[in-house]
């Protein structure tokens, strides 16, 4: 029964009601080897009135979770000086603390915040970042410790930070017997969650433009899979591919012009490339198998993809200049779902020899290693300095996600209570 | 402003609900001499919201309101167990084995029958493995029942595949049971 109808009407959101969903956070493991850090409670200016946001706390729990850093707790710091004039320089050097954080938080005249962080290094007795904000609206103020983090990241470990940055991923929650679906985004660390999309049909895939600007995601509200691009303000949807048969897997081109998709309209799963403003199709695979979920490599110049061309799903690579196509991955019975690196000298998957978990390939030196130990791992994406995996796993029958710190154990649950959240995609960084 | 709004809203309600009430009454249907539950294409109506990130407080987004049902409503207790209208499969397969060959010669016969008759074939994979290598093999299950059901006769374009992927399980849960029960095609009518 074919229903070409759309009926589109404007729609009054009930925000309060709806939104504010955010995930839980859980620390599943900690690493051994990462760096004592202190930061000291903030000074809050006279008639300072206390905000919501607690950032001092925001960004130990961004500088914890990526596993190269653990805070001192508030019971172990031996003063709380407020100036690098303040500090006792030897009794940090008796706790091995090598860096301290120091903040400050006033009231600007507009009755806004101004917030002044210092990141002072114990050991070269200096200030070595120094940032002031000003006219801050509370709202702000997790974006405000986001960016102070990403800027302590980079000052250790010489990579930037991306704390500062969104991910977006799908909900699945039950409302008298029936699902709802909703794709919705949240900053990295799950907080200020807010839906583009709510459906009662399945939604899939979602993949965030390098651009910042749009999602494409697979819907099934016409009953079948169609991919859709929306911008991130919602002004802007579009159908973009709705071709008889599968339409899977977008993702989108480094310049943010093409999507690469998976399309069963000449038979079985094949890779092809849509350019958006033309809406050409280019075909890249052939094969009778399934051939599907393609990435771009980050030079433009190739994609990986999944076949099961050799019978169970392998990862291969496409040169788009020759169409030469070689098989990557060679550990274990199933590989699927590639993601890579931004550096493109990694790939993740989705690896089995019986357990679903989230496999790395260094694709110089070819070594391969499995860096999750949860439940049915699927749908990794890289943060965007590629030092943070995201994933969808599955714990005691319940979909959620998770960010594991690629090089050490430490990973990240996120969940949701009401439901189910899955398919992650993480957003590019914020400029 | 709101007002405005409201009256939108409340016009895509009323729409809606005409436009059901003429779809339910849809005179080509016969499903009176189909053993078949007719779930697919019908229903309580799809619709999405379409929302702005970015802001605080409400957000102007927009509706589009369908009108196709995706559900799954298959009871099997009023066909019989032994004939419901599901062929299941081996994890990452899409061998149809004997039981679901002798599941497709049945609807086959009946849709031999009944020549007005066209069905959908949903093709469906348990959670595990990723989702769009789901969606393909979704699609390739679906596919294999319908070159059976073809093989008993019934022509090409009687028989539309669609696939679901792991999208919508028939058993939540996260075991073999549920799994087994979850890898299947669903043989429904149009």
């Amino acid at each position: 029964m074919k229903k070409n109808v759309f009926v589109i009407a404007l729609f009054l959101m009930f925000w309060q009601q709806l939104s504010l969903a955010d995930l839980t956070i859980e620390i599943s493991s900690s690493s051994d080897n990462a760096l004592p850090l202190a930061i000291i409670p903030f000074d809050y200016a006279v008639g300072t009135k206390q905000p919501k946001t607690d950032v001092a706390k925001v960004i130990a729990a961004d500088l914890f979770s990526s596993g190269k850093f653990k805070v001192l707790p508030n019971v172990r710091l031996p003063s709380l000086p407020s100036s690098l004039g303040d500090v006792d320089f030897t009794e940090w050097r008796d706790l091995d603390v090598d860096n301290m954080l120091l903040g400050e938080i006033s009231m600007s005249k507009k009755g806004l915040y101004n917030i002044k962080l210092t990141f002072i290094d114990l050991l070269r007795k200096k200030e070595v970042i120094s940032k002031r904000w000003e006219n801050i609206y509370e709202n702000n103020l997790r974006q405000v410790a986001h960016k102070m983090s990403d800027q302590i990241y980079q000052e250790i470990t010489g990579v930037r930070g991306s704390f500062n940055t969104k991910i977006a991923y799908v909900t699945v929650k039950k409302v008298s017997g029936k699902k709802k679906y909703s794709l919705d985004i949240a900053d990295s660390d799950g907080f200020n969650s807010q839906p583009l999309l709510r459906s009662n049909k399945p939604i899939m895939s979602p993949s965030w433009s390098p651009d910042g600007k749009n999602m494409a995601y697979v819907s099934f509200e016409r009953g079948r899979s169609e991919i859709i691009v929306q911008s991130l303000n919602g002004k802007m949807r579009k159908v973009v591919a709705s071709y008889e048969g599968i339409n899977g897997s977008p993702s989108w081109s480094p310049d943010s012009k093409k999507i690469s998709v998976t399309l069963s309209k000449s038979g079985s799963a094949d890779v092809y490339i849509l350019t958006l403003a033309t809406k050409k199709l280019r075909r890249l695979t052939y094969n009778f198998a399934i051939e599907t979920e393609s990435v771009w490599a980050p030079d433009g110049n190739s994609l990986f993809f999944n076949s099961d061309r050799r019978g169970k799903p392998q990862i291969f690579q496409v040169q788009l200049g020759t169409g030469a196509i070689k098989r990557i991955t060679f550990e274990g019975a199933y590989n699927s779902n590639p993601a890579i690196s931004p550096d493109g000298n990694f790939l993740a998957m989705v690896n089995s020899s019986g357990h679903f978990n989230i496999g790395l390939l260094d694709l110089e030196t070819s070594e391969f290693n499995i860096i999750t130990n949860t439940y049915l791992d699927e749908s990794p994406s890289f943060s965007p300095n590629g030092e943070m995996i995201l994933y969808a796993m599955n714990d005691k029958g319940k979909a959620k996600l998770a960010i594991v710190a690629i090089g050490n154990s430490m990973t990240k649950i996120l969940s949701t209570e009401s439901g189910e959240v899955r398919a992650p995609s993480w957003g590019p960084f914020i400029d | 402003m709101n007002i405005c709004l409201k009256k939108s809203a409340l016009f895509l309600v009323i729409f809606s609900a005409l436009f059901l009430g003429a779809c339910s009454d849809n005179p080509k249907k016969k499903s009176n001499k189909s053993l078949f539950e007719s779930g697919y294409g019908e229903g309580d109506g799809s619709q999405v919201e379409v929302i702005g990130a970015g802001g605080q407080g409400n957000i102007d987004g927009y509706n589009v309101g369908l009108n196709e049902d995706g559900s799954i409503g298959i009871d099997p207790s009023e066909l019989g167990a032994d004939l419901e209208p599901i062929i299941y499969f081996e994890f990452d397969s899409y061998i149809i084995n004997d039981k679901g060959l002798s599941i497709i010669k049945h609807y086959a016969e009946i849709l031999e029958e009944n020549e007005d008759e066209a069905i959908v074939l949903l093709g469906h994979t348990d959670e595990r493995g990723s989702p769009g290598y789901n969606l393909a093999l979704g699609e390739k299950r679906a596919k294999a029942a319908k070159e059976s059901f073809m093989l008993y006769g019934i022509e090409d374009k009687r028989i539309e595949v669609i696939t679901l992927g792991e999208s919508q399980p028939m058993i939540e849960g996260s075991n073999e049971m549920a799994w087994s029960q979850n890898r299947r095609v669903e043989i429904k009518i149009k």
